[in-house]
């Protein structure tokens, strides 16, 4: 019993019935077209040829070629050694079947032959075999043995072999070029993709951070000067050189920048997960004043996590090319490190921040887009509303600015005060490379 | 004697080495014979009807184009390298042009039975040409790639770069597009 796609395919694959005329007209046309653009023959329709690739095509060829000619061999023994020629060239055929060329002799003891393709690669020379070679002069037209293994000048005819190689030598009875087998295959570089991956994420965040940095204000948050509260119970360390009374400062969180590497593993035709390394970057400045009205120091901070994300995406829209998708999950950030500068003297000290704050969780709702360099690898921009817990208490709240975020000497471990910690609900903007896992 | 009848009477091979020395008689011959066989492959893919006919006057020249490289290994074997050309034209077209809008409605459950042989014969090839260019590009082009054609999930899920996963899923959703087609037809038939 037949199954109903097989009689679908039996049923219409019958020519639904007879064109019109216009078609055949519209046919020839098109081959006229086709000839004269190619010339008088029957060409294709040029509109659709990309006349870059076929300009590539030729350069790719001679720069293979400049290679192959240029190219050294390892071991002078390593490569076909060709003879000088005569002052007649010899005609050959291009038949890439046959490898053996035609040889003119142009005389009895003047034999001349012409290049001859090597059949296999050669390995270098075993030290105790001998291959012995005519040097070359500008007299000697001897032909010079190319690399032929004993056994396949055994197998051939001798008739047809011989009659193409001239010695000058002795052949040594065991030759030192094999076949080319399976251990000379060449290396694959299965690192490559790997380094190439890493390599594009970290030039890509080089290059968005300073880019971000200069011009890119998320929010400002200047808090006005008298918002500092003296509750009493939070001076601690007095700060040096100190006479006035701390009147307020100011926090600035001007940038943020996140990027990645990130892996995508489908686990349907909508739905994939995605997880991976992102590293975001939070700049904030601070500065303070007293009651002389003096400015007493400016610091800027930043602070630098290493975050895995966990999420969920919803593919939308896709083709070969882009995808576009939404999604949700988590990402736990761990502090790698912090920097203090004093913005006037451009003093930094690197502070001992590394997992300061412990884990730092965020819940996440992203969209995004993501162009596919090819099928494994693509770029992504993600848009993406962040939430994280563990608002600071109002006592973290109100510490003072020369602790500067508790990176100078206090006498409480104070959190790391971010754009994040002030904005738990915040935009960002991530970017970075995706493999595509699974395609 | 009259070369259109000799033309006629040319196998593959002979036809395929007039055309390659740029006989006049042996192209219209060509087009002749598998034109409109290949425009109904097209139409299958494509689903306009315009479209299909772009693509197989396009086939056409390029396989007049390149027939210097066929290679005659059996009764058919021409009209299966046209063919090949056209398929792959098609799918290439599609993963061109085309957005694939991911469906929103949920995983398919197919609870429909197959229909049988019997109610497959009352449904006229028309029809099922117009269902099955009704598809949605992605659906129809696994369908044909599947069902008609005979390629696997694994090639399918390289012609078209989606996952070998995605293939089988749109493959189930084409199916159950068509048979609930062909049910709703053959009611009208009672």
């Amino acid at each position: 019993m037949k199954k109903w796609e097989e009689i679908i395919r039996e049923k219409i694959d019958e020519p639904s019935g007879n064109l019109p005329e216009s078609v055949f007209e519209e046919f020839h046309a098109r081959l006229e077209a086709g000839r004269s653009a190619a010339g008088g023959q029957a060409g294709s329709r040029g509109a659709k040829r990309r006349p870059l690739l076929w300009a590539l095509a030729p350069a790719a060829a001679a720069a293979l070629a400049a290679v192959l000619l240029l190219r050294q061999p390892s071991a002078p023994q390593d490569a076909v050694q060709v003879a000088p020629q005569s002052a007649a060239p010899v005609a050959v055929t291009s038949t890439p079947i046959d490898p053996v060329q035609s040889i003119e002799s142009t005389g009895p003891t003047d034999p001349v032959a012409t290049v001859r393709t090597p059949r296999f690669v050669p390995h270098p020379i075993v030290p105790d075999v001998e291959m012995q070679q005519p040097e070359p002069s500008a007299d000697d037209t001897e032909s010079i043995i190319s690399a032929e293994p004993a056994e396949e000048t055994k197998e051939a005819g001798p008739s047809d072999e011989a009659a193409d190689i001239i010695t000058p030598e002795p052949i040594p009875a065991v030759s030192s070029f094999k076949p080319e087998g399976p251990a000379a295959k060449p290396v694959t570089m299965k690192f490559a993709p790997a380094a190439g991956i890493v390599a594009g994420g970290g030039l890509l965040a080089a290059i968005l951070v300073p880019l971000l940095e200069s011009g890119l204000q998320m929010s400002a948050n200047t808090l006005p000067a008298n918002d500092f509260t003296f509750d009493g119970g939070r001076w601690g360390a007095e700060p040096p050189d100190m006479s006035d009374r701390p009147l307020g400062g100011y926090e600035h969180h001007p940038a943020l920048f996140k990027g990645g590497l990130s892996v995508g593993i489908p686990f349907s035709d909508r739905f994939k997960i995605v997880t991976g390394l992102e590293y975001s970057r939070y700049r904030s400045d601070f500065g303070w004043h007293f009651s002389g009205g003096t400015t007493v120091g400016e610091k800027r901070q930043v602070v630098r996590y290493l975050g895995v994300p966990l999420r969920l995406d919803w593919s939308l829209a896709r083709n070969h090319m882009f995808d576009v998708y939404v999604g949700a999950g988590a990402q736990a950030d761990y502090c790698i490190g912090a920097d203090l500068i004093d913005s006037r003297t451009e003093e930094a000290h690197r502070i001992d921040a590394v997992g300061r704050d412990g884990f730092v969780f965020s819940l996440l709702a992203a969209g995004g887009i993501q162009v596919n360099v090819n099928k494994l690898i693509g770029l992504y921009l993600e848009p993406e509303l962040v939430w994280t817990g563990g608002k600071p208490t109002k006592a973290e709240e109100n510490y003072y600015p020369w602790y500067v975020n508790g990176l100078l000497p206090g006498p409480d471990n104070t959190k790391l005060q971010t754009y994040r910690t002030e904005h738990p609900f915040m935009f960002s903007v991530s970017t970075g490379l995706r493999i595509n896992l699974g395609k | 004697m009259c070369l259109n009848s000799g033309m006629k009477k040319l196998d593959e091979q002979e036809l395929a080495r007039y055309c390659s020395q740029g006989d006049r008689m042996a192209q219209d011959e060509l087009y002749r014979r598998y034109a409109a066989r290949l425009e109904t492959l097209c139409r299958r893919y494509l689903g306009d009807e315009d479209e299909a006919r772009d693509l197989m006057l396009e086939t056409l020249v390029q396989t007049l184009d390149r027939i210097g490289t066929y290679r005659y290994i059996g009764e058919g074997s021409l009209y299966a390298w046209i063919k090949r050309i056209a398929v792959n034209k098609a799918i290439n077209r599609l993963r061109r042009q085309r957005w694939r809008m991911v469906p929103l409605d949920p995983l398919v459950h197919d609870d429909i039975p197959d229909p049988s042989e019997e109610e497959m014969e009352m449904v006229p090839p028309e029809k099922l040409r117009e269902w099955i260019g009704a598809l949605p590009d992605l659906r129809r082009a696994v369908f044909n790639l599947y069902c008609i054609e005979g390629h696997s999930h694994k090639e399918i899920a390289g012609m078209l770069g989606i996952s070998e996963r995605g293939s089988t899923s749109v493959l189930a959703k084409a199916k159950k597009q068509l048979k609930e087609q062909i049910k709703d037809y053959l009611k009208t038939l009672d």
